[in-house]
């Protein structure tokens, strides 16, 4: 094991039936960095992250949480080491803000020991951080889709684990809360945590993971620094995008070709 | 009652969650006591109050001719508050464990596999009536886990009710098979049983369930903390550090356990756990642990109201109380559903 990785997948398959959704692919995640997992849609790069989070068993390979076979680690054990922001759930209309926030604890809980005041203290934490603390008595139902998105992200946030997993984090939320929600994405890995993190738009991508995974037909194409595997060559081939580079203040963003001309 | 101004009152004071859940169960314990009281009280033969009071004291001295009556009546009370709860308890498990608001042991087939199984085995096989239940058990948890089987396999949310009602009415004609191919008398039995109905619930019938209830009361006052995570899907509840792949099949078990035992002594009750769990639901929100008491009082409610309804409007027919429950029900969500603020 290399010293500081978190979770990684070992030369991974995996397949739907027949169909190879992801092949050979091996792929680590360190602490304190930020590492984003991009890709066309269908790429595998959601199953990448559902198998790190260990919902999904592979065909041939092996996924590691700080260096422990996934397989073996039982839910709970796996739920104080590792967080999921899964891409879709259900969402109880009359449970209350707070009580989703709460169920962040709910590994560190059990039949008997109910929330303690630390428990307590990393909901209103994880609350203030999401910027919903004034949401708490709210019930899910009255809740706009960011809201509802910031709610659960505080959710993952108060589950306090060594490594976040966001599987499209962004989604629903509006250009401020997008930056702000990566803005706190980016904090927990400056504090230490390991952050992998699926998302759709190149340029927050380049702005806000410390290393890129670039993900094609469910295989890896490319992993490194945004500079490195966002070139214009990778995108075409992958995205089918002509794009022209543009670089601004040392961030290079790509803008479609199509649309300049 | 005192209650009652939370409920009207409720458009102008926002009660915290808490209290607004003890605030409903404490009311739904003392319409539940009422109602007792009054399918005690009410019947053909009439009765004054006073007696039922004073039959009803540990150490009173009691008439005759009370305690006679409080034979039939005590039991069948009994099991409409049991039974009540039980099937509202299993409905709710089953709408958190498929995901689907429309789930109900009805629905699911979990009542009509009851049902044949028990028909099966008590007409064509001659099971004693002690092992019916069991049995029963048996057969509405293997039409429960087919459907919701067939149901992941679809991977639709309506599928799920498609598949249940399909199959229910598969069995359901295995029913009417079995009750025509016997004589009328037979067929006139099951026939007012096959709707659900607490005509001929006894004593004996009543101890039998409420040693059911002793032995599921412990799984089910563990249920809420396994059924939480489940609200929120699949995914997120394995990340959360539930085990849906185990908590899902030991629920439906539960929800299976829960109704066999009401079915093989009154029959089965469609709609009530349907109607119970979303009146819980409009009552106090999404926490389990507050939705499932409350359910459970509601169906009991429910019951005994469709139960007295049943055997007092209409006299002198009885009516089954499984027909007045769907009814009962209907009328009961639309009155909270208007006088409950969201």
């Amino acid at each position: 094991m290399n010293r500081g990785v978190a979770a990684e997948l070992e030369d991974v398959t995996f397949r739907y039936g027949a169909h190879a959704v992801l092949a050979g692919v091996s792929l680590a995640a360190r602490a304190g960095e930020m590492l984003a997992i991009i890709g066309p849609n269908g790429c595998g790069k959601s199953t990448a992250l559902r198998l790190m989070a260990g919902l999904l068993r592979p065909a041939r390979g092996e996924v590691r949480v700080e260096g422990e076979p996934v397989a073996r680690l039982p839910r709970r054990q796996l739920a104080r080491r590792l967080a999921l922001l899964a891409q879709s759930g259900g969402t109880p209309a009359g449970m209350s803000v707070a009580d989703l926030v709460g169920m962040g604890r709910y590994a560190h809980e059990s039949w008997l020991r109910r929330q303690t005041p630390d428990d307590r203290a990393k909901v209103d934490a994880a609350m203030a951080a999401m910027e919903i603390t004034r949401l708490a008595g709210r019930r899910l139902g009255e809740l706009s889709g960011g809201q509802l998105q910031r709610v659960r992200m505080a959710m993952v946030l108060a589950q306090d684990a060594p490594i976040l997993l966001l599987d499209e984090p962004t989604n629903h939320l509006d250009l401020r809360h997008q930056y702000a929600l990566l803005d706190v994405a980016r904090a927990q890995a400056r504090a230490g945590r390991c952050v992998v993190a699926v998302l759709h738009d190149l340029t927050q991508a380049s702005l806000y993971a410390d290393r890129i995974a670039l993900m094609h037909e469910g295989r890896l194409v490319a992993e490194g620094a945004p500079g490195a595997v966002l070139t214009t060559a990778a995108i075409e081939q992958v995205y089918g995008v002509r794009t022209r580079a543009i670089d601004v203040g040392g961030t290079v963003v790509h803008l479609p070709e199509s649309a300049l001309s | 009652m005192s209650g009652t101004r939370y409920l009207s009152a409720g458009a102008h004071v926002h009660l915290p969650f808490a209290l607004r859940f003890l605030a409903i169960l404490a009311l739904l314990g003392l319409l539940l006591a009422g109602a007792m009281l009054c399918g005690l009280w009410l019947g053909s033969t009439d009765l004054p109050l006073s007696r039922i009071l004073r039959w009803l004291l540990p150490f009173g001295p009691a008439d005759a001719d009370t305690a006679a009556l409080m034979q039939l009546r005590l039991p069948r009370v009994i099991v409409a508050v049991l039974g009540g709860a039980m099937v509202a308890a299993s409905g709710y498990l089953l709408q958190v464990i498929s995901g689907n608001a429309l789930a109900d042991p009805g629905l699911l087939g979990i009542s009509q596999g009851t049902v044949a199984t028990i028909l099966l085995g008590g007409v064509v096989f001659g099971v004693p009536a002690a092992w019916l239940a069991p049995a029963g058990l048996g057969g509405g948890l293997a039409v429960g886990a087919l459907v919701l089987l067939l149901a992941a396999r679809l991977q639709a949310v309506n599928g799920l009710i498609l598949i249940g009602l399909a199959v229910s009415i598969s069995l359901g004609a295995v029913v009417e098979i079995i009750m025509v191919s016997g004589g009328i008398d037979q067929f006139v039995r099951y026939m007012s049983w096959s709707h659900g109905t607490l005509t001929a619930a006894s004593m004996a019938d009543a101890a039998r369930l409420a040693g059911w209830a002793l032995v599921l009361a412990m799984p089910l006052a563990a249920a809420p903390r396994a059924m939480a995570p489940l609200l929120l899907g699949s995914a997120q509840a394995a990340s959360l550090g539930a085990a849906p792949h185990l908590s899902r099949p030991l629920l439906t078990l539960l929800a299976a356990a829960l109704v066999a035992p009401v079915v093989a002594i009154a029959g089965p009750f469609a709609f009530l756990g349907l109607i119970a769990a979303h009146t819980a639901r409009r009552l106090v929100g999404d926490r389990p642990g507050e939705v499932l008491p409350v359910t459970m009082l509601t169906g009991a409610l429910l019951l005994l109201a469709a139960d007295m309804a049943g055997r007092t409007l209409f006299l002198p027919m009885v009516v089954p109380a499984g027909l007045l429950v769907s009814v009962a029900g209907v009328i009961g969500f639309l009155a909270v559903a208007r006088a409950v603020p969201r």
